[in-house]
């Protein structure tokens, strides 16, 4: 139980790079890895460090997300007091034109939430970060440390790495580096912990002077004033999904044990919202090599590297190599289809074939019919 | 609070043909189908036909049950003026509790249950049987009738029928007798357990019962045929459709084999939803070496060798080389590498060392049956559990 930490989730960025795949959604609501979304990372990791009260900052397209989210009972944070809250824009500045360029716009323009916040510590994380990290330890850390910030970050390279830290002795960050290209020191994972009170203050600090970033604006000036930066070193799967290649790497990565079992601890459950309740059923002729399959999926065909999420109907004779295929598309039979991303609900008809490249995946965009 | 029907789910039976399997659980918290219980098929019918008031009445080892229906939100029935609610037997001032002696002293004993919301019908339904059924329509069947009790009816073979409680109509096609397993059937007509009573009716025929030292309190034994002598509107509603009572090995492995055919039941009919209280399971991995047909798996296994023909609960593991064929296998079981299961019921954790064989094809010899294994068992790597073997409680089945 952790009863001092507020969590909250930035899921309002959206890429142009995930073409087809985010243009009805946010990279938090991405599908992932057969049945989760990219958010249920960062609310896992907060449910199982006994975090229940939760606001998840949105902005754009966020149909998907509020679906998903529910009343937030699938994560223990359906509460009559605090829990769940979904924040979309208000109180947004007009200067922006409805887009936050950084965290701490977004977090000034829920300003009003976090001065209600009734916890000493925050803790701030990205809703389209593929990573386990065990927060209970973070923010143990944190507290036993006494420092004002602490940075969860990785020595593994992620891609799309955002700004990194070089640690100097008692896991105390020395320098901020911003868009690094090459990989020096650790790299951040956008997940911090610090209190309610500093939170609140760099946030006004920010907007006096119209900086938007938190790390090039408010933990630079926070460095520049002496106050310390510890780092905790998280070491487990960690990938920010931001392009279709990216997305379609990090599927595929699941595919190799070595890697669930890094982003799906035993001891710690990655949860999402349940709602299939049906086994998968494989046909008679079905072939199935290498893949992932959700339930309520019915196999009839072959399918080798493949990422199935839940009601995915596959007609004999088809085959699917490399192919990722999201809920309730149905594929006809004698369909080829390699490397092939197929959003929700798409229509194969029998004797289709598509090839995209592991370099260029192919995607089928949402409901069509081919 | 005042509704129109609340059903009472009997679920206390021991299930004691199920002898191995059910040591240390109720028999409607026996897996089946690979992501369901068995009483996921009534609660499911219960949330579908727009029942929202469910009684469960528990007596034989109710724990996991107790857990498994939480709060019932799995079914949809956890809404703020309905719910499901177990029932054990209790204990009454000045007297001493009892526990349930028969199916009508069960709701005997939960009268004041049903009082509190003082339903114009009650449902009776048994936590055994496999099926998808609308029970509005029987209860429309039931008010048109101006029926006292309604029983819900399925037509089996003039060869099984002196296994069931048996009916024969009048003119009017409304029940004019019923005989509990008779030896001489004169109907093919047969109850599948399943009653619609004007509770009002009921409540008075419960409490005659209960008077009764004689009585069984069972509503097959006692009840109906009380109900029917004294010239109550007793009328059938007719079933047409799949339904399996699962009381036996045999009718337990037949029923889950019948669920890898859509033409028996379609689970993945999203109409009729039989819903399920799921674990948080990462989606089931089917590795380099694995061959996989005609068969059902279900979130969190991760299967390795060959599985074909067979079921899989959730998070079963097959290993490199083992073989799994006409099997049923429960939630968390392990089947080590090269270890044959065939023809078997593995139950849940149970350990299958490598290299060991479990049951055999049929060889039509008259020993021939089934290999059960219990929940929890360690097989040795390389032991032998013979075709009709059944195993259970604190045991290690050695080479």
């Amino acid at each position: 139980m952790n009863n001092k930490v507020h969590g909250i989730i930035h899921a309002y960025h959206g890429y142009a790079e995930l073409r087809e795949l985010g243009s009805k959604r946010t990279g938090a609501s991405m599908p992932f890895c057969g049945r989760y979304r990219l958010i249920d990372f960062a609310m896992s990791s907060m449910m199982n460090a006994g975090i229940h009260d939760v606001g998840i900052i949105m902005q754009k397209g966020y149909q998907s997300l509020l679906d998903h989210m529910g009343s937030g009972r699938d994560w223990n944070m359906e509460r009559h007091t605090g829990g769940l809250t979904m924040l979309p824009p208000y109180g947004l500045p007009d200067a922006t034109k409805g887009v936050y360029a950084g965290c701490m716009e977004a977090l000034n323009a829920v300003r009003t939430y976090l001065r209600d916040i009734r916890q000493p510590y925050v803790v701030l994380a990205r809703g389209d970060m593929c990573a386990s990290i065990d927060l209970e330890k973070a923010i143990n850390q944190h507290i036993s440390t006494g420092v004002d910030v602490t940075a969860v970050c990785t020595s593994a390279p992620i891609s799309s790495v955002h700004h990194s830290y070089i640690v100097g002795k008692n896991s105390i960050a020395e320098q901020l580096l911003c868009l690094q290209t090459d990989n020096v020191g650790v790299q951040s994972l956008e997940t911090y912990i610090m209190s309610k009170t500093l939170l609140t203050e760099l946030v006004e600090w920010c907007a006096h002077r119209g900086c938007i970033h938190l790390h090039r604006d408010a933990i630079m000036h926070l460095m520049n004033e002496g106050k310390k930066i510890g780092v905790y070193m998280h070491d487990g799967y960690a990938r920010l999904i931001v392009n279709v290649n990216g997305y379609y790497e990090a599927n595929m990565d699941m595919l190799n044990p070595a890697n669930r079992d890094l982003l799906f601890p035993e001891d710690r459950h990655v949860t999402t919202r349940e709602r299939i309740n049906v086994s998968t059923y494989y046909g008679d002729g079905a072939k199935v090599k290498t893949s992932l399959v959700a339930d309520g999926c019915v196999v009839e065909g072959s399918i080798e590297n493949c990422v199935l999420f839940p009601g995915v109907k596959l007609a004999a004779g088809s085959v699917l190599k490399n192919c990722i295929i999201m809920n309730d598309t149905v594929i006809g039979s004698n369909v080829e289809l390699n490397c092939v991303i197929a959003d929700k609900d798409v229509n194969v008809s029998s004797y289709v074939s598509l090839t995209g490249n592991s370099k260029l995946p192919l995607v089928i965009p949402k409901r069509s019919r081919i | 609070m005042k509704k129109k029907c609340v059903a009472m789910l009997l679920a206390g039976g021991q299930g004691s043909r199920l002898y191995a399997l059910t040591q240390n659980v109720a028999k409607p918290s026996m897996p089946f189908g690979g992501k369901y219980r068995i009483i996921d098929f009534p609660l499911s019918n219960c949330a579908n036909s727009g029942i929202d008031t469910v009684g469960v009445l528990t007596q034989y080892q109710p724990l996991q049950l107790n857990s498994y229906i939480g709060n019932g939100s799995a079914w949809d029935l956890s809404s703020s003026d309905g719910g499901v609610y177990i029932l054990p037997p209790y204990q009454t001032s000045g007297e001493k509790g009892v526990w349930f002696k028969g199916t009508a002293n069960a709701i005997y004993q939960n009268i004041a249950f049903l009082d509190l919301y003082t339903p114009e019908y009650v449902l009776i339904l048994s936590g055994d049987h496999i099926y998808k059924m609308d029970y509005s329509r029987m209860l429309d069947e039931h008010i048109k009738n101006e029926a006292d009790c309604t029983i819900g009816v399925i037509q089996v073979p003039m060869e099984d029928a002196s296994r069931f409680g048996i009916m024969s109509l009048d003119a009017d096609g409304a029940i004019c007798k019923f005989t509990e397993k008779p030896k001489q059937p004169d109907s093919d007509l047969a109850s599948m357990g399943i009653y619609i009573f004007t509770w009002e009716k009921l409540r008075r025929y419960l409490i005659e019962d209960e008077a009764d030292p004689t009585s069984e309190n069972d509503f097959g034994k006692n009840i109906i045929p009380k109900m029917l002598n004294a010239g109550e509107r007793m009328w059938p509603y007719r079933f047409e459709g799949y339904w399996r009572d699962v009381g036996t090995i045999d009718s337990f492995w037949d029923a889950n084999m019948d669920m890898l055919s859509p033409t028996h039941i379609d689970l993945y009919d999203m109409h009729w939803p039989i819903m399920a209280n799921g674990a948080k399971l990462v989606p089931q991995y089917i590795g380099d070496a694995a061959q996989v047909s005609h068969s059902i798996i279900t979130g969190g296994c991760i299967v390795n060798g060959s599985v074909t023909n067979s079921v899989l609960s959730r998070s079963v593991q097959v290993e490199d080389g083992a073989v799994v064929n006409y099997s049923i296998i429960m939630p968390g079981a392990v089947i080590e590498n090269g270890a044959v299961v065939q023809y078997a019921i593995v139950g849940e954790n149970t350990r299958v060392g490598a290299g060991s064989h479990i049951g055999s094809e049929p060889t039509g010899e008259s020993g021939w049956g089934i290999a059960t294994c219990g929940p929890n068992i360690k097989v040795a790597p390389g032991a032998l559990v013979p075709a009709g073997a059944m195993i259970y409680g604190d045991v290690e089945v050695e080479k």
